[in-house]
C-alpha cells in the first residue's frame, strides 16, 4: 500500500491495483486530499428518489421531513438538470496497446477516464462514455446518478484495444450526435493526421462545447531511446515495418514528434481547446488537476 | 595480411545488420518519416565510417607488421637507429674451392653491411660455428668489424644456423629502433637442412632476414672420404695394419684419376688412383706397418683437378711395443690341457701365430724360474707356483718396482705361508724356518693369504662385482662380456685377509663378498692377485667367452697401458671425452688444437669415475693431449674430421628455404647486390600518426552520425 502522497498517482502503483473502480477512487481521493474541498456545485432540484443516509453524505441533503415521519435518515437524490454534461471519449485503437513501463497507454487512459468519471459524478455532474478506434465502439450517454459510475466502470473494464486509429472521423461522428452543450474530454494517443484531429475538435467548439484533450503518449514514443539495429513493426498495421538504427534517427524522430505535438497544441490553442500532453509515466494527479483547473 | 584484416569491419558491419532486434511500436510512421529524412546523410556517413574503420584496421595491421620503406637493398637506416645482427657462415663448405673464395667473399659482404651503418647504430657479428667462449654481443659497427669479423675463421663443422638465429633474435629482442638480420652464407644444404625454426625458440617474424649468398651458384663436382676403417686384429710395431678409405662422389658427373694418398707422421706411405663414377662410392685400401711404438698421426688425402669437397681425413694410431709375457707353470701336467698355463697361453695368443701377435707368451716351469731374468719381459704370470724363495721375491720386487707387471694366479700347490712371509708384511712365518731379512723389500701382496676355501657342491658362488670403471676391466663395459664373466662359477679360492683392505684395490669380488681379483701398486709397476686358479681346476672361468679378453686386458694393463688401436677420429663440433682413474679428478689435461691453440680440460669426478671432456673441436686435424702426469692413461693424440655432408655442395632450393623459414620475412640476394646500397626507413611513426588521425576522424564521424 502506498503511503506517500505522490505514490497515490504513480502509474506503477496503480498498475498493481486490479479493480478499475478502486484505481479511480484511489486517484481521485488522493487528489482531493491534496486540495481544499471546494464548494459543491450544480446539483439539480428535481427529486428522483430517496436513499438511506450513509456517513460522508452532506447533512444539508438529509430529508428532515422523512426523519420526522419515519425516524430514519434519508438523503434526497435528484435527476438531471445538472450544470454540466461531460462526454468522455477514449481511444481504444491498437496503437494504445503499448507500454514501455508499467501501464499501456490504454490502461493509463482507462484509469484517467474512470477517475474523471468518478470525479464528475462525485460533483454531481453528468458523465458519458464513448470508446472508439476507427469507428465508435461504445457509447453511454451522460448521466449524473451515482449508480451510473458502476455501469461506466463495467463498460470500461470490458474494453480491449482493437482496430486502427481514425480520430478525426470519429470526432466528427460524435460531434454530430451531441445536442446539448457540454464538456468533451478526449483521451487518445492522437496517432493520426493532426489536421484531421483538429478538424474534429473544431466541430465540438463550433457546437459550443468545451473541449479538453489528454494526449497520452508513452515516454519511448517521445524520445525513441533505443539502440542497435531495430526492425520497427507497426502495432496497428503489420505491413508497415521499417529497419533503422534508432541512435541515428533519434534526433530527427524527436523533431518529427515534437512537430506533431506542436501542431496539435497550437491548433487546440487557436480554438480555445485545452490540450494536455501526458506521458504514461506521468502521475495521474496532474491530469486530474488540469481538469479541476478547467472546472474552476 | 593487412588487407585481409581490413575485411574485419565489413564482416562486423554485415553481421550487425543481420543481428537486428524486432520491436512492435505504435509510432512507426514517425520512424519512417525520420528515417527517410536522414537516410541519405546517414548512409553516406555510415559508408564513410565503415571505410574509415577499415582503414584503421589496415593501418593497425600494417603497424604490427613493422613495415619499412626500402631503397636498394636497404643497407643504411633512416629515421631511427638500426640494430643489425650479421650471421656469417663459417662452416667448412665456405672454404671449398669452387672457382672463388666463398669465405673471403662473405667477409667482404659482412664488412660492406657494417660499413653502411651509422655511428649510432649497433651491430653483432655472429658465427654459425662459434670458436671460443666469448658470446656474440652488440657493438659499434667499427668494433664489430675489428674484433669479431676480421678474426673469424672457417671451422670444420656444419653451420649451426638454428643456434646462430637464436643468438641473433636474442640480441635483437632487447634492442629498440630498427632491426635487421643478415645471413651471409653459401646456402649449402648441409647446414641449412638442419635449420629448425621451432628450435630457434622465440623469433620475431617482422624482422626482415636478408640472406646474402656467396660462392658458386652451380653445384661444383665434389668428392670426399666418407669413411676410414682400420682392419687390424692387433696394432703393434711390425704388424700389418690395413686401412680402407671409402671415397664418395657427391657431385654430378664422373671424377677421373683421383689420387688417394696415405701419409703417416708426415711421410707419404702409399698412394692409389681411383675413378669415381657419378654419385658412386669407391673403397681404397692401404696396408702398412709401424716401426716404433707410441702415438702416430696420419691422414688419407685426395688429389686431382676439377673437384671440391673436403680432401683430407685424419686418424691416429696408438701402439705399444709387442709384449713379452712370462708364464710360469707351477703345476705342469702330462696332458697339455691339464697344465696350469694352457688356458693362459691360449688366451694371450689364440692363433698361436707369434709373428703377428702383440702378446708373446713364453711358458716355463717354476723350477726354471731361477735361471730366467724377468727384466726381459713386460709381464710375469705365476700360475700355481708353490714355493716362494727369498731370491725370487727380491727379483720380483725389483721387477715390479721397475715398472713390470706381476699376475699371481693361485692354486692348490701354492704354499701360502711362503707367499705371506716373503711377499707380504704378514707375521705368518713358516714354523721352524728362520725369518729372512726383508729390509728394503716392498710387499707385493695386497693382503695376507688366508685359508683355502672350498665351495660346497650345493652352493653356487660366481663372479659378482666387477669394477668396469677400472682401466684393466674397461672392456667389460660391454654387457655381453660382463654377463659372460658373471656366469663363471668358482669352486675353490684363497681368502685374502687384511684388516686394511678396502674396496679401492678390489677389482672383482665373488658372490659371497670375497675378493677375486685384487691390485697393488708397487713402485712403477702393478701386481694383480687372482685368488682362484688360472686353469679350470678351481673355476670354470677359462671356459667362458670372457676369459680371453679378461686375460689380455689384465696383461695389457700390467704392461702399463691399453692395447694398440687405430682411431679414425671424431667429427668436428663433437666433444672428445676421456675416462681416467678417480684419483686423477681435479687435474687438468691440456689440449692443443691444429692451430696450436691450447686449452685446459679439468677432470671431474662423478659416479665413482673421473672424466674430462673437450668441446672445442672446431678445426679439422690432429689434436694433442698432454696429461698432467705420466700415470694418467690417455691417448696423446686424436683426430677431428669435418662432417661428411659438408662436402655435399648443393645449394638450398628456394622452395625448401621457404619451407624452412616459413613465417619469417626473408629475402635472398647475391653478395654483389649489396653494391646497390640504399636505405630503409621505418614507417612505424608515420603509421602511428596516420592511425591516430584516422581514429580521431572515426570518433568525430561516429558522433556526428548520432547528432
Amino acid at each position: 500500500m502506498a503511503t506517500s502522497e505522490q505514490s497515490y498517482f504513480d502509474p506503477a502503483v496503480l498498475a498493481r491495483l486490479s479493480n478499475l473502480h478502486l484505481k479511480a477512487r484511489w486517484v481521485v481521493e488522493g487528489v482531493m486530499a491534496g486540495l481544499h474541498r471546494s464548494r459543491a456545485k450544480g446539483f439539480s432540484v428535481e427529486f428522483e428518489q430517496h436513499r438511506e443516509y450513509s456517513p460522508g453524505d452532506e447533512i444539508r441533503r438529509i430529508d428532515w421531513k422523512a426523519l420526522g415521519k419515519l425516524d430514519r435518515y434519508f438523503i434526497k437524490e435528484f435527476e438531471d438538470e445538472s450544470n454540466l454534461k461531460t462526454h468522455l471519449l477514449l481511444d481504444v485503437s491498437g496503437s494504445m496497446d503499448y507500454a514501455s513501463g508499467a501501464l499501456t497507454k490504454f490502461q493509463y487512459g482507462c484509469i484517467l477516464v474512470a477517475s474523471l468519471a468518478y470525479l464528475i459524478l462525485r460533483q454531481q455532474d453528468a458523465a458519458g462514455l464513448t470508446t472508439f478506434s476507427d469507428r465508435i465502439d461504445t457509447q453511454l450517454p451522460p448521466k449524473a446518478t451515482r449508480g451510473y459510475m458502476v455501469e461506466l466502470l463495467q463498460r470500461l473494464e470490458a474494453e480491449t484495444t482493437r482496430g486502427d486509429t481514425d480520430v478525426g472521423k470519429v470526432l466528427l461522428e460524435v460531434a454530430g450526435g451531441i445536442r446539448r452543450r457540454g464538456l468533451v474530454v478526449l483521451v487518445s494517443d492522437l496517432l493520426d493526421d493532426a489536421e484531421s484531429v483538429l478538424q474534429g475538435l473544431r466541430l465540438f467548439r463550433f457546437k459550443g462545447n468545451d473541449v479538453l484533450v489528454f494526449h497520452v503518449m508513452d515516454e519511448t514514443e517521445m524520445t525513441l531511446p533505443f539502440s542497435g539495429n531495430t526492425r520497427f513493426e507497426d502495432i496497428e498495421d503489420p505491413g508497415l515495418r521499417v529497419t533503422a538504427d534508432p541512435k541515428a534517427i533519434q534526433a530527427e524522430y524527436r523533431r518529427v514528434v515534437a512537430n506533431h505535438i506542436d501542431t496539435l497544441r497550437s491548433g487546440c490553442h487557436q480554438y480555445a481547446i485545452d490540450y494536455q500532453l501526458v506521458s504514461t509515466a506521468t502521475p495521474l494527479d496532474q491530469a486530474l488537476v488540469s481538469y479541476l483547473s478547467w472546472r474552476k | 595480411m593487412a588487407l585481409a584484416a581490413g575485411v574485419i569491419p565489413l564482416v562486423i558491419h554485415l553481421l550487425n545488420r543481420r543481428q537486428q532486434k524486432r520491436l512492435r511500436f505504435p509510432a512507426v510512421r514517425f520512424v519512417l518519416i525520420s528515417q527517410r529524412r536522414v537516410a541519405r546523410t546517414y548512409n553516406l556517413r555510415n559508408w564513410l565510417l565503415l571505410a574509415v574503420r577499415t582503414l584503421a584496421v589496415i593501418l593497425l595491421a600494417l603497424l604490427l607488421a613493422h613495415p619499412l620503406w626500402e631503397t636498394g637493398v636497404g643497407l643504411a637506416a633512416r629515421g631511427a637507429p638500426l640494430t643489425a645482427a650479421i650471421i656469417v657462415d663459417n662452416s667448412l663448405s665456405m672454404q671449398v674451392r669452387d672457382g672463388g673464395a666463398p669465405f673471403d667473399e662473405a667477409k667482404k659482404a659482412a664488412t660492406r653491411i657494417l660499413d653502411a651503418l651509422d655511428e649510432g647504430d649497433r651491430a653483432a657479428v655472429i658465427a654459425t660455428n662459434p670458436v671460443g667462449s666469448t658470446a656474440a654481443a652488440l657493438k659499434a659497427p667499427e668494433e664489430a668489424t675489428l674484433k669479431d669479423l676480421r678474426p673469424l675463421a672457417v671451422t670444420a663443422g656444419t653451420a649451426d644456423l638454428t643456434g646462430a638465429l637464436r643468438t641473433a633474435y636474442g640480441l635483437l629482442r632487447g634492442a629498440g629502433g630498427q632491426k635487421s638480420l643478415w645471413v651471409v652464407t653459401d646456402l649449402r644444404v648441409a647446414g641449412w637442412d638442419r635449420l629448425s625454426l621451432p628450435a630457434v625458440g622465440e623469433y620475431d617474424p617482422t624482422v626482415p632476414v636478408k640472406i646474402v649468398t656467396v660462392g658458386a651458384v652451380e653445384t661444383p663436382p665434389s668428392a670426399t672420404i666418407k669413411e676410414l676403417e682400420a682392419r687390424a686384429a692387433q696394432v703393434a710395431p711390425g704388424l700389418d695394419i690395413e686401412l680402407a678409405a671409402t671415397v664418395v662422389n657427391f657431385g654430378a658427373g664422373e671424377i677421373p684419376d683421383v689420387t688417394a694418398r696415405l701419409t703417416i707422421d708426415d711421410k707419404v706411405r702409399d698412394e692409389k688412383q681411383v675413378t669415381l663414377a657419378e654419385g658412386a662410392e669407391a673403397t681404397v685400401g692401404f696396408r702398412f706397418n709401424l716401426e716404433r711404438p707410441g702415438s702416430h698421426s696420419g691422414y688419407v688425402s685426395l688429389h686431382g683437378d676439377g673437384f671440391s669437397g673436403n680432401r683430407r681425413h685424419y686418424f691416429t694410431i696408438h701402439t705399444r711395443d709387442r709384449l713379452n709375457v712370462l708364464l710360469v707353470d707351477g703345476d705342469p701336467q702330462r696332458a697339455l690341457v691339464a697344465s696350469e698355463t694352457f688356458f693362459l697361453s691360449r688366451a694371450l695368443n689364440p692363433t698361436g701365430d707369434l709373428a703377428n701377435s702383440v702378446l708373446l707368451p713364453e711358458v716355463i716351469l717354476s723350477g726354471a724360474l731361477e735361471q730366467v731374468d724377468p727384466e726381459g719381459y713386460q709381464v710375469v704370470v705365476l700360475a700355481n707356483v708353490p714355493h716362494m724363495t727369498l731370491d725370487l721375491a727380491k727379483r720380483l720386487v725389483a721387477f715390479v718396482e721397475g715398472g713390470g707387471g706381476l699376475l699371481l694366479a693361485l692354486g692348490d700347490r701354492v704354499i701360502a705361508q711362503e707367499y705371506n712371509t716373503l711377499l707380504s708384511r704378514g707375521p705368518l712365518a713358516v714354523p721352524g724356518v728362520p725369518l729372512p731379512d726383508l729390509r728394503g723389500l716392498a710387499p707385493l701382496l695386497p693382503g695376507i693369504l688366508g685359508e683355502r676355501r672350498r665351495v660346497p657342491l650345493d652352493q653356487n658362488v660366481g663372479v659378482e662385482q666387477v669394477d668396469t670403471s677400472h682401466s684393466a676391466l674397461a672392456a667389460f663395459g660391454d654387457r655381453r662380456l660382463l654377463d659372460s664373466l658373471r656366469s663363471a662359477r668358482v669352486s675353490s679360492y684363497f681368502e685374502l685377509v687384511t684388516p686394511n683392505l678396502d674396496s679401492e684395490g678390489v677389482l672383482m669380488r665373488l658372490g659371497n663378498g670375497q675378493p677375486l681379483l685384487v691390485e697393488r701398486k708397487v713402485g712403477k709397476g702393478r701386481v694383480l692377485v687372482l685368488t682362484t686358479s688360472a686353469d679350470s681346476a678351481w673355476s670354470n672361468l677359462p671356459l667362458k667367452t670372457a676369459y680371453v679378453p679378461l686375460v689380455q686386458s689384465l696383461v695389457s694393463y700390467l704392461a702399463g697401458g691399453s692395447r694398440g688401436s687405430v682411431d679414425t677420429g671424431i667429427t668436428a663440433g663433437e666433444a672428445k671425452q676421456w675416462t681416467v682413474a678417480p684419483v686423477h679428478a681435479g687435474m687438468d689435461l691440456r689440449v692443443v688444437d691444429p692451430r696450436r691453440s691450447e686449452k685446459a680440460v679439468t677432470i671431474t669426478a662423478a659416479d665413482g669415475k673421473a672424466a674430462g671432456a673437450f668441446d672445442g673441436n672446431h678445426f679439422a686435424g690432429i689434436y694433442r693431449v698432454v696429461p698432467p702426469s705420466a700415470d694418467v692413461d690417455v691417448p696423446g693424440l686424436y683426430a677431428v674430421n669435418p662432417p661428411v655432408l659438408e662436402s655435399r655442395l648443393e645449394r638450398m632450393g628456394a622452395e625448401e628455404l621457404e619451407r624452412k623459414l616459413g613465417p619469417v620475412n626473408h629475402e635472398v640476394m647475391a653478395a654483389g647486390a649489396l653494391s646497390a646500397g640504399g636505405s630503409r626507413t621505418d614507417l612505424a611513426l608515420a603509421l602511428v600518426v596516420l592511425l591516430m588521425a584516422t581514429l580521431l576522424f572515426e570518433g568525430w564521424l561516429g558522433q556526428r552520425n548520432y547528432e
